[in-house]
C-alpha cells in the first residue's frame, strides 16, 4: 500500500471511505502517523486523541459494514482549537487558569460534526484565549508555520491553521474574533472561512468578544469547507444570536452569477501595501477579471479605524466574558489565597498570560465610569457608521476582494510591541465588525511564504462568497501546494 | 485623551480583581498609555447623529428569549466535578464572614 502523505482532503476521505477503497481507521491513522512524524517540530496540537479517534474509527467502520447508512463527514478528520469544548477532554484556551479544565458538554459545532460521523483527532493550540495573532501568546508553547518553521503560523488559531497545512487532519475549527481564521489560512496557504455572525452556534465556545466571535474552519479547498458549513451552519436554540435561517446550502458560482458579477475593491484603502504582496493581489483580480468579474473600485476609508475601533470593543466584551474565571467554581485556584477576593485576584494573576492581563485592563478601563461615552459607546457609532459603509459598498458589488494580511508570515519575536501585532488585524476585523461572512483563499506567495486573499460578501451570503472561492480555485492551483515536512 | 496614571492602574487592577506585581503595573501604564494614543483617532470620526450598533445582524432581535421551561443542563456531581475544592456536595470557598 503505498505510503499516503497524511490526511487526504475532506472529501477525498468520505469517497474513500464509503467507496470502501479505506476503512476510517486506516483514514485516522494515516493522520496519527503524520502527527507522529512531524508534529514534534510543527506543535500544532495540545492534545491528540489517539485513543479515542481510533474508538470512533472502528465503530464508524462496524457501522458501514452492518450497512447502516454513514454520516455526511464519515471518514474525515478534524483538529479541534481548544477554546472549543469537547465533552470530557481538557479544553485549557492555551492558558494556565484552564489547564486542568475538562469539558462537562460539547459544543454545538462538535455535536454537529459527530452526529455526521466526522472524527475529532484532537485539540489544537492557540494563542492564549484566542488573544493574539501569531501563536507566541500560548501559556504552554508557539506552534510554527510548517512552510518555515521558524516563523508563526498566524493567530490566534495557528495550531489549527498548521495541522491542516502540516496533513495531520483533513479539516480543522478555529474561532475568529478578529481575523483568527483567515490570517493564520493566509499565512499557511489554506482555505478559511469565517462565517456571518451567528451563522454556526457560539455554544460550547470559550466567549471572547460575544458581538464578534465566529467559529472558523480550515480546510485544503472551499469545497471541503461547504461540507463543514452544511453541517455546522444551523440554527441552535442553546445561542441567543444564532441565526434563524434555513441551514446553509451550497450554491453554484455560474448558477448564482451567470447575470453577471461584481467584485469591489477598496484601492484607496490598500494604497500603502508593500510591492510584492501588490503584484499577487493585483495578479489574484486578474484572476477573477477572467472568472468574468467586472471590477469596481468601493470606499471602505472607516476600515483605517478598524483596529482602533476593535480593542476598544473587543476588550470591552472580554473583560466581561473572563470575569467568570475566578478561581470559584472551575479553573485555577490558587493555592497561595486566604481570603475571598485573594481566590479571585491571585488566581486570575496566576492564571492569566500577559496579554490577556493587557487586554483585560483596557477592557476594565474603556468601560469604567467617566470613560464609556468617550471610549465604549464612540467605538459602537464609527462600527455603525463602517456597517453603512460596507452596506454602500455592496450596493455596487456583490463581493469584495481584498487581502488578508500586509505580508507573509513574520518570524518568531519580531513583533515584541503590542500595536504593532495589533496592525496585523487591520485588513480582517471590518468583517467581524459588522457580522459578515469572508474567506481567505491560497493566492501565491510573497518571500516564497504563502499570501492570500480575501473575499468578503453581504451579511447570510455565507454559500456565495464560497461560491466565488470555488470558481477562483477551479482555475488556479495556489491551494494545492503543500509544505514538504 | 485620558493619560492613565499609576492610581488609575490600581483602580483597574482592583476593578478587574487582579493581584499585579509592581513590575507588571508599570509596563501596563506603558502599553495602556501607547494604545490609548493610538485609539484617539476615533475622535476624529463625526458621530453626531449616529446611533451605537446595538445589533450586529439586521432583521434580527438578538435578544429572543427561550421559552421558560426547565431542561436539565449538569448534574450536581458533573458541577462539583470541575471545582477546586469541594466539602458535603458544596464548593468550598474561604471564610466571608468574620
Amino acid at each position: 500500500m503505498q505510503k499516503e502523505n497524511g490526511a487526504c482532503t475532506a472529501y477525498e476521505a468520505y469517497v474513500k471511505f464509503h467507496t470502501g477503497e479505506r476503512s476510517a481507521e486506516q483514514l485516522v491513522q494515516s493522520c496519527l502517523d503524520r502527527i507522529e512524524e512531524t508534529d514534534g517540530r510543527v506543535k500544532a496540537f495540545l492534545a491528540v486523541f489517539e485513543k479515542r479517534a481510533l474508538e470512533k474509527a472502528r465503530l464508524l467502520d462496524t457501522k458501514r459494514a452492518r450497512g447502516a447508512k454513514c454520516g455526511q463527514l464519515a471518514g474525515v478528520t478534524v483538529a479541534v482549537k481548544d477554546n472549543i469544548l469537547v465533552k470530557g477532554e481538557r479544553t485549557t484556551c492555551a492558558s494556565r487558569i484552564l489547564e486542568r479544565f475538562v469539558a462537562p458538554f460539547d459544543a454545538t459545532a462538535i455535536e454537529r460534526l459527530e452526529a455526521e460521523d466526522a472524527i475529532v483527532i484532537g485539540k489544537t493550540n492557540l494563542d492564549e484565549f484566542a488573544m493574539g495573532s501569531s501563536c507566541e501568546n500560548s501559556a504552554f508553547f508557539p506552534s510554527c508555520n510548517p512552510w518555515n518553521l521558524a516563523c508563526t503560523p498566524g493567530g490566534s488559531s495557528g495550531g489549527s491553521a498548521a495541522a491542516v497545512t502540516a496533513g495531520m487532519c483533513s479539516l480543522a475549527l478555529g474561532s475568529d474574533t478578529g481575523g483568527s481564521v483567515r490570517l493564520p489560512g493566509s499565512f499557511c496557504g489554506i482555505t478559511a472561512f469565517k462565517p456571518t455572525y451567528g451563522r454556526v452556534s457560539r455554544y460550547g465556545l470559550v466567549a471572547f468578544g460575544s458581538s464578534l466571535d465566529q467559529i472558523g474552519t480550515f480546510a485544503r479547498s472551499a469545497e471541503d469547507v461547504e461540507m463543514a458549513m452544511k453541517t455546522m451552519g444551523v440554527f441552535c436554540p442553546r445561542d441567543s444570536t444564532s441565526l434563524r435561517d434555513k441551514a446553509f446550502e451550497p450554491v453554484s458560482f455560474q448558477d448564482r452569477f451567470s447575470k453577471g458579477f461584481t467584485i469591489g475593491v477598496p484601492f484607496a484603502f490598500l494604497k500603502d501595501l508593500s510591492e510584492e504582496p501588490r503584484q499577487v493581489f493585483t495578479r489574484s483580480i486578474e484572476h477573477l477579471r477572467s472568472l468574468g468579474a467586472q471590477v469596481v473600485e468601493i470606499d471602505l476609508s472607516l476600515l483605517s479605524l478598524s483596529v482602533a475601533i476593535y480593542y476598544i470593543l473587543a476588550t470591552a466584551e472580554l473583560s466581561t466574558n473572563l470575569a467568570r474565571f475566578d478561581g470559584i467554581r472551575y479553573g485555577l485556584r490558587s493555592e497561595h489565597a486566604h481570603t475571598l477576593d485573594e481566590v479571585y485576584t491571585l488566581s486570575r494573576e496566576e492564571g492569566f498570560g500577559k496579554e490577556v492581563k493587557r487586554r483585560l485592563m483596557l477592557g476594565t478601563f474603556v468601560l469604567s465610569a467617566g470613560y464609556q461615552d468617550a471610549y465604549y459607546k464612540k467605538a459602537q457609532k464609527v462600527r455603525a457608521l463602517m456597517a453603512q459603509q460596507f452596506s454602500k459598498a455592496f450596493s455596487v458589488c456583490d463581493t469584495i476582494a481584498m487581502p488578508v494580511s500586509t505580508s507573509c508570515a513574520f518570524p518568531f519575536g519580531s513583533k515584541k510591541d503590542p500595536l504593532s501585532m495589533y496592525l496585523e488585524d487591520i485588513y480582517t476585523i471590518g468583517p467581524n465588525l459588522v457580522g459578515l461572512p469572508a474567506v481567505s483563499i491560497p493566492s501565491g506567495t510573497v518571500k516564497d511564504l504563502p499570501y492570500g486573499l480575501q473575499l468578503i460578501g453581504p451579511q447570510r451570503q455565507d454559500a456565495e462568497v464560497l461560491s466565488v472561492a470555488k470558481a477562483f480555485q477551479e482555475k488556479t492551483s495556489y491551494h494545492t501546494q503543500r509544505p514538504i515536512l | 485623551m485620558a493619560a492613565l496614571d499609576t492610581s488609575t492602574i490600581d483602580h483597574l487592577a482592583k476593578l478587574c480583581r487582579l493581584a499585579c506585581t509592581e513590575e507588571e503595573k508599570r509596563s501596563l501604564l506603558q502599553d495602556l498609555n501607547n494604545i490609548l494614543q493610538y485609539v484617539e483617532t476615533l475622535q476624529e470620526c463625526d458621530t453626531a447623529d449616529t446611533e451605537p450598533l446595538a445589533c450586529v445582524i439586521q432583521g434580527q432581535n438578538s435578544l429572543l428569549l427561550r421559552e421558560d421551561e426547565e431542561e436539565m443542563s449538569l448534574t450536581q456531581a458533573e458541577f462539583l466535578s470541575l471545582s477546586p475544592a469541594r466539602v458535603a456536595g458544596l464548593v468550598k470557598v474561604p471564610n466571608i464572614l468574620e
